[in-house]
């Protein structure tokens, strides 16, 4: 019983790996996203309503949170990996480095600096110029 | 006679309709939201002008305060009150922005037709036109391929994958207008994702599409002055 039941199994199990292509990568699942974005969504409405003035609106009164900017250093040229993400949003991204970094073998320590900058700099570093909170 | 004087006409119109057809400078109001998985939500927002002769990157960014910021080679100055307050070292990536593929009719393949990048297989499948691009061999420990999928002749996605088959990158390119005869994107979502396999999102909108607007030669060409 167990055997036939194990043969089932690795049986599905085989067929999944079959079924799985390379259009799967391309997934999104729009809920998740309409969910994880939904209070920057309001926020991006009432601003094209109203004008970029918003300094009124209660950003205490939401769960988005301040960035921790305040420990870089603008002025260090040697790094280049922080820039705004509002910048790293328009151009391409990280796969736009990872072909810049193929393609100048002579800066690839920079590239990759830049790389990691643009995959990680908006989770760990926040934005200079493109956060919510004008504190600064 | 009359029919050699049309004929001539022709040749002599022809440069100019091909003119008309070329695409120089684009410029667009974008609003860029991030959602982290650590819990960070940013936004920004302002104006985005670029001149693919002059190939400065020129962001007039007004939310949450206004600054200016020029990406021109390989450094990035942000710019208030007219002056530079601050430079960046940067890699220079003006030619792999969507604004330059685009107005370069180049955003079907992200420009990789042009690069080292080679291309392993295309297949057809679920709707989509999958090309998959192979860095040269000595890059693949770490840039294992990248994917690029077409959805009615449009660039739909990128997805970037490591040596352990694992995804680093996926972006989105969705909602297309034509503007002034520009095939161009106006929605752009970015998911990368971290060493712990957690999704961090961002969403890049465009609004107010202009395609050879030289009405603002000024904020194209932006000086940089100190």
């Amino acid at each position: 019983m167990k055997k036939i039941i194990f043969i089932l199994l690795s049986l599905i199990a085989i067929s999944l790996q079959v079924d799985a292509s390379d259009a799967d990568f391309f997934n999104l699942d729009e809920a998740k996203l309409s969910t994880e974005m939904y209070e920057l969504n309001q926020l991006e409405e009432m601003i094209l309503s109203n004008g970029y003035n918003q300094s009124f609106f209660d950003f205490t009164s939401t769960n988005i949170s301040s960035m921790p900017f305040s420990g870089l250093n603008l002025n260090d040229a040697s790094n280049p990996t922080i820039l705004p993400p509002f910048i790293w949003g328009c151009i391409g991204g990280p796969i736009g480095i990872a072909i810049v970094y193929v393609l100048s073998d002579q800066d690839s320590k920079a590239t990759m600096r830049s790389f990691w900058g643009c995959l990680l700099g908006s989770c760990v570093y926040g934005s200079f110029g493109g956060g919510l909170f004008s504190t600064y | 006679m009359h029919k050699s004087i049309k004929i001539g006409a022709i040749f002599l119109l022809l440069p100019l309709f091909s003119i008309s057809q070329e695409f120089i400078r684009i410029k667009a109001a974008y609003s860029i939201k991030i959602k982290t998985s650590t819990g960070i939500s940013q936004l920004s927002m302002g104006n985005i002008f670029y001149d693919k002769n002059i190939d400065k990157i020129v962001y007039e960014n007004k939310y949450p305060r206004e600054e200016i910021w020029v990406t021109k080679d390989t450094i990035s100055y942000k710019l208030l009150g007219g002056g530079v307050v601050n430079t960046i070292q940067n890699i220079n990536m003006n030619k792999l922005t969507v604004f330059y593929l685009a107005l370069s009719g180049n955003l079907n393949d992200f420009g990789l037709t042009n690069s080292k990048f080679s291309i392993e297989k295309v297949e057809k499948d679920k709707g989509l036109v999958i090309t998959t691009w192979l860095p040269p061999t000595e890059y693949r420990k770490l840039i294992h391929k990248i994917l690029i999928s077409n959805k009615n002749g449009q660039l739909s996605g990128i997805v970037m994958i490591d040596s352990e088959e694992k995804v680093i990158s996926k972006q989105f390119f969705r909602k297309y207008i034509i503007a002034n005869g520009l095939l161009f994107p106006t929605e752009i979502v970015q998911i990368s994702y971290s060493t712990e396999g957690k999704e961090n999102y961002q969403i890049t909108t465009f609004r107010d599409i202009q395609v050879n607007d030289f009405k603002k030669d000024f904020m194209y060409d932006y000086p940089i002055t100190y």
